[in-house]
């Protein structure tokens, strides 16, 4: 039930109407603890729930030890947390024999581990207006809406929501069911097919006799992944959104876009905002700060942004899994943004601010930028869902020819394709009826999301396949 | 957390439009909208199921006409004498009929039966016509094309297959007899049963209550919409998995009784008119000297079951085989259970068509083959030669 299913609708339609029954605030939270611990016992069985809540405790202690004063600092408590965390995790790089020898669910487990730490951070520095209750503490770690995949939402907010909320509004629940159905039809249908392409191209380069088969399969299986990875978590996200919604929690946005992005920094602004934004705040701005106060250097500065980039992406890249591979995904992401920090650094000194702003509203220079940043991206993203023995059985396949020509074409194509995409995106956003953009207007998205449903049921008949399960829920 | 100098380039970016639209401020509805926005939802579907009719009729088209069929004088469905026909169903191919002078669907002529050769006659419903395939995968000739490859007299078969039911065969038996044949296979399915069972069944005693009409008016609106290639083509590929062959099955399956374990009265009832419809066929045959095969063919469920060694509660797919084969020993037939000889291949359910439900060419070659077996395993003295040539063949 933990994906984008037919069944976890059903759940959560049921905590929907329950939630509602009564608009009193300690009704809202009874539900949704209920509503949480039982997604959490349905999602994995009760006995290898015991090192997560274990986890949970130690992280409640650490708040209330912080809370009452009886720590001056969060550091101990953030060190333990992290320390644990990567123990519970299983990393493949750490001897085996550290580890716990029954299986257990790791279920949520970064999840709760990002929204843990910024608790201890946030009431350690005085940012947390009140004392967390256990119930409260509980909710905010275990809702159901993210517990598997996120978006990781400021406890702050989270409680303000709880507390405002109120009974939804037709039109909020209108926007509800537009984004509850945008997201489905994202994770099962467009991620469904990008998969099956992606599948059918990786088999297609193993049986491939000729050199053009290879490069434009390999084009394939590199360039479908990022779209099907955008369709599987951004729907996951777009329905828990909804639901939440309809629940009176407001959500973050985690997805801006990422494809429309002009460069690797833009893009990790675009994509998965809220890890990137809990990073940035938790470990970029931080480490900046100490190496600012290190070494007060004004030429340094530069020097400083780019490792702070550097160090944060790469733990970013390195929390997607568990493998070497991983960690060298992390090294790409890390690689991508100071790469592109340096370049902008570099740009402005060569050419002066006036004429970067010149080059940059340039349309062909920002077609370029875009296809170059998807690119990389699918470059990098070989590296998470590919292991390295099979990605040297795609290279030998393949041949480091094919392979540079298949990332050319992605560049090409990447380059063409979304500044059409862009261009006809724009041009549509500006018909107008009267005062209302056409594309917005309500009776068009209701007659888009019809469209959606319906296109839906006619794709479960036609491909018969489930849909993939959401891959950050494995992060 | 205060802002570093670098931290200006890493600044979450807003503006999303279905942002601001989720957290904005809450407006009411226009009244009109609460009319608008549901005809809205409704034109899109119209249309939508509108456009996917067109473009399931393409993918499913049916065309040309089963147009030799007549009704004979004695009221039975024949096809007309050297006609030829054409004629498409929605998931099969364009099927050539053509019929000999006798209105059979057999290449041979039907005359006198040439000298030293063995003449099989097939007599049955639609499986044994070979409804929807073509006439080369039909399992008669098919069998007729085996048992000419092994055996060193020549064979012929002539198909007297067609729309009948089974409990009018024995009407026919008197044509079968004057074409002289040596072996007459009676072919028999699960629908045959339910047929001879099911002509005259009791009206609901609930049509008239208001629940009743209800139910008989959603019955009716939903076989209109069953006629719509848009639902043809939705059942179509639902029923292309195997799972929802067993739901759809145990929900609303046809020929339930006849498999169902243990079996009901209405079961019992059905094998009973089959055992009186066989009794007055073989009274007709008697004193012939003909070889009277009877063929139990299973229905696509039943040969799914068997082929991927699936359970379902209450349902034995090997019930309707071993029944008809008790049935046709006892009234001296030779009993042919066709049902194992799908267990051989993985997916079986897939050798019918889904919708229509009967075997299509692949399904038949699994017929043919087992007639093929049965036929020359010694228990037909003319083919009894066949029998060591098969067996080395085999080898």
């Amino acid at each position: 039930m933990a994906g984008a299913s037919v069944s976890f609708l059903v759940f959560a339609t049921v905590v929907i109407l329950f939630s509602n029954l009564w608009p009193r605030t300690e009704w809202r939270q009874l539900v949704l603890l209920i509503a949480s611990v039982a997604f959490l016992c349905i999602c994995a069985d009760k006995q290898s729930l015991v090192p997560l809540i274990a986890f949970l405790g130690l992280g409640y202690v650490g708040l209330k030890l912080i809370e009452s004063g009886r720590v001056r600092t969060a550091t101990p408590m953030v060190v333990v947390t992290i320390l644990i965390y990567i123990w519970l995790k299983r990393y493949t790089f750490l001897p085996s024999s550290l580890f716990l020898r029954i299986s257990y669910s790791t279920l949520g487990l970064s999840y709760i581990f990002f929204r843990v730490l910024h608790l201890l951070e946030d009431a350690s520095s005085g940012m947390l207006e009140r004392p967390v209750s256990l119930v409260s503490y509980v909710i905010y770690t275990l809702n159901f809406t993210t517990l598997v995949a996120g978006p990781i939402q400021r406890y702050q907010d989270f409680d303000k929501s709880q507390r405002e909320a109120r009974r939804p509004s037709v039109t909020r629940v209108g926007l509800a069911i537009e984004r509850i159905i945008t997201g489905f039809f994202k994770t099962n249908v467009l991620a469904l097919i990008f998969s099956m392409l992606h599948a059918g191209a990786i088999n297609q380069i193993m049986a491939a006799a000729q050199w053009q088969t290879s490069v434009l399969q390999g084009a394939v299986v590199i360039a479908s992944y990022p779209f099907f990875l955008y369709c599987n978590f951004s729907g996951y996200i777009d329905i828990v959104i909804g639901i939440a919604l309809l629940l009176g929690i407001s959500l973050p946005e985690n997805f801006d876009r990422p494809f429309s992005s002009l460069c690797f920094i833009d893009f990790w602004n675009r994509w998965h905002i809220t890890l990137s934004t809990w990073f940035k705040t938790y470990v970029y701005n931080p480490l900046v700060m100490a190496l600012m106060r290190r070494f007060p250097s004004e030429s340094l500065a530069p020097v400083w942004g780019v490792t702070a980039f550097f160090v944060t992406f790469f733990l970013v890249g390195a929390w997607h899994g568990q493998t070497f591979a991983f960690l060298f995904f992390g090294v790409l992401q890390a690689l991508g943004v100071s790469i592109n920090k340096l370049y902008e650094i570099a740009l402005a000194a060569a050419l002066g601010r006036k004429r970067v702003r010149v080059l940059s509203s340039n349309g062909f220079y920002i077609a370029v930028c875009r296809g170059l940043t998807f690119t990389w991206l699918a470059f990098t993203l070989v590296w998470s869902w590919s292991s390295w023995s099979r990605l040297a059985g795609l290279t030998t396949a393949m041949g480091a020819g094919a392979i540079v020509a298949s990332l050319s074409l992605i560049l090409l194509a990447a380059t063409v394709g979304l500044a059409i995409w862009e261009a006809g995106r724009t041009h549509l956003l500006r018909i107008q009826w009267g005062q209302q953009v056409v594309l917005q207007s309500r009776y068009t998205r209701t007659a888009w999301c019809t469209a959606l449903v319906l296109f839906w049921i006619a794709a479960e008949l036609l491909l018969r396949q489930p849909a993939p399960e959401i891959v950050y829920k494995t992060f | 957390m205060n802002s570093s100098p670098m931290s200006v380039e890493f600044e979450q970016v807003t503006g999303d439009c279905s942002t601001s639209e989720t957290q904005g401020p809450e407006h009411r509805l226009p009244r009109r909208d609460w009319l608008l926005l549901p005809l809205i939802v409704l034109s899109v579907t119209i249309v939508f199921l509108g456009a996917s009719d067109l473009v399931a009729d393409r993918m499913f088209p049916e065309t040309g006409q089963l147009s030799c069929a007549i009704i004979d004088r004695f009221g039975l469905p024949r096809q007309k004498p050297n006609c030829v026909c054409r004629y498409k169903n929605p998931e099969g191919p364009l099927v050539e009929y053509r019929y000999n002078e006798c209105g059979y669907r057999s290449a041979k002529p039907c005359g006198m039966k040439p000298r030293d050769t063995v003449r099989v006659v097939v007599m049955g419903a639609s499986v044994a016509w070979g409804l929807y395939i073509p006439a080369a995968e039909t399992f008669g000739t098919r069998t007729e094309a085996a048992l000419n490859r092994i055996c060193s007299r020549p064979v012929e078969v002539q198909n007297m297959g067609g729309m009948v039911l089974f409990k009018d065969l024995p009407k026919l038996a008197r044509e079968a007899l004057g074409l002289t044949p040596d072996v007459i296979v009676l072919t028999v399915g699960p629908f045959d049963l339910e047929e001879l069972a099911g002509t005259e069944r009791p009206s609901n005693p609930h049509a008239q209550s208001i629940v009743g009409r209800t139910k008989l008016a959603w019955h009716n609106l939903m076989a209109r919409a069953r006629q719509s290639k848009f639902v043809f083509a939705a059942y179509h590929y639902m029923l292309l998995d195997t799972q929802v062959l067993y739901e759809a099955y145990m929900h609303m399956g046809g020929s339930r009784e006849v498999m169902r374990s243990p079996q009901t009265a209405e079961g019992d009832q059905m094998y009973a008119d089959f055992a009186n419809a066989l009794d007055r066929m073989m009274a007709k045959l008697a004193g012939s000297g003909v070889s009277v095969v009877v063929m139990a063919v299973p229905n696509r469920v039943a040969a799914a079951m068997v082929s991927n060694r699936s359970h379902l509660d209450g349902t034995d797919p090997l019930l309707f085989g071993r029944r008809i084969s008790e049935i046709a020993v006892q009234h001296g037939a030779i009993a042919l259970d066709v049902t194992p000889g799908f267990a051989n291949f993985a997916h079986a359910e897939q050798l019918y068509y889904p919708v229509d439900n009967h075997p299509n060419g692949d399904g038949h070659a699994v017929i043919g083959q087992a007639l093929v077996d049965r036929l020359t395993d010694g228990s037909i003295p003319q083919l009894a030669a066949c029998r060591v040539t098969s067996q080395i063949a085999k080898h």
